[in-house]
């Protein structure tokens, strides 16, 4: 009975302290990196709840797009495929003054093999993510695909 | 221990070398897409030799990046260097008004460009696969200063 209760306390000061660091220690900056990797995670295992929970209700992207037909069109689009595998770098997040809203760039690249024995592609796109700060943590607002540049 | 010390220090000798050697004289890189096609197929792997102020040269295989960051990087042929004019008509290059020798049966229909003279500073890329319709393969002027690398060897693993 003294280990248990030792184990239960022991437990409890773990959560405490994590929750203590994620309060104090852990950015925004951080928060967005790992809510961008959580959405690529949940694009490749196919986790639509979990994709849809990163994304904000009145969410609206350059393609006219809403959140419903996004998570349609990920899901259909990931159907087409046995596997996918997808590397994000290069990521730079801005966050306003105001705490509040942020923008991440990133370069995604994506691994895919078709249904069915099909071919193996491999692509490769820059991407500005949008963020607000909700009461349940940051969402992602918008996604725009920039114009590159060359000059 | 001290074989052990020795062989560690080897290796870290040796990673250290590599990873200069690939930040200041020649890169690795696995083409991705088929825009090069039949030259430089997806899978790929090539080696570019740094370039640090490129001196056009009709024909190079480069590699440039995007100007903005975080960079995106291509790789393209140059057709058309500063000063000259180029157009394309019917999907044949035409250069100074001639048109241009390529190695490559394939031309796209598709693909067109009014006369255009080549600004100072840039030069006109396109990609081989001229089969390709897309934006991918047809690509246009880019700054001399984005050039990075200059393509010195390819390896097809993947047949």
């Amino acid at each position: 009975m003294k280990w248990l209760l030792r184990i239960v306390v022991a437990a409890l000061l773990v959560w405490l302290l994590w929750q203590g660091w994620q309060r104090f220690f852990v950015t925004d900056e951080t928060r967005i990196r790992r809510l961008i990797t959580t959405m690529a995670s949940a694009v490749k295992q196919n986790k639509i709840l979990t994709l849809a929970d990163c994304i904000a209700g009145d969410y609206g992207d350059d393609r006219g797009m809403d959140k419903a037909t996004l998570l349609g069109i990920v899901r259909s689009t990931r159907s087409q495929y046995d596997a996918m595998f997808i590397i994000i770098s290069d990521t730079a997040v801005e966050i306003a003054d105001d705490n509040q809203k942020a923008q991440a760039t990133i370069v995604a690249k994506v691994l895919t093999k078709r249904a069915g024995g099909g071919s193996t592609e491999l692509n490769a796109e820059r991407i500005r993510l949008f963020f607000r700060k909700t009461s349940d943590g940051w969402k992602m607002t918008r996604v725009e695909s920039p114009e590159l540049k060359f000059d | 221990m001290r074989r052990r010390t020795k062989i560690l220090c080897w290796l870290l000798a040796v990673v250290a070398v590599l990873f200069l050697l690939s930040r200041f004289v020649a890169k690795p890189c696995v083409i991705v897409g088929e825009s090069m096609a039949p030259t430089l197929r997806s899978w790929d792997l090539c080696l570019m030799r740094r370039v640090y102020h490129y001196q056009p040269r009709r024909g190079d295989v480069v590699m440039f990046r995007t100007a903005d960051d975080p960079p995106i990087h291509f790789i393209k042929r140059v057709i058309a260097l500063p000063g000259e004019t180029v157009a394309v008509l019917n999907g044949v290059v035409q250069l100074n008004g001639a048109p241009l020798s390529e190695p490559h049966d394939i031309n796209n229909s598709d693909w067109s460009l009014a006369s255009t003279n080549v600004p100072p500073d840039r030069v006109f890329v396109i990609g081989d696969n001229r089969a390709e319709g897309g934006t991918e393969t047809w690509h246009g002027f880019v700054a001399t200063r984005l050039v990075v690398g200059k393509l010195i060897w390819h390896w097809r693993w993947k047949k």
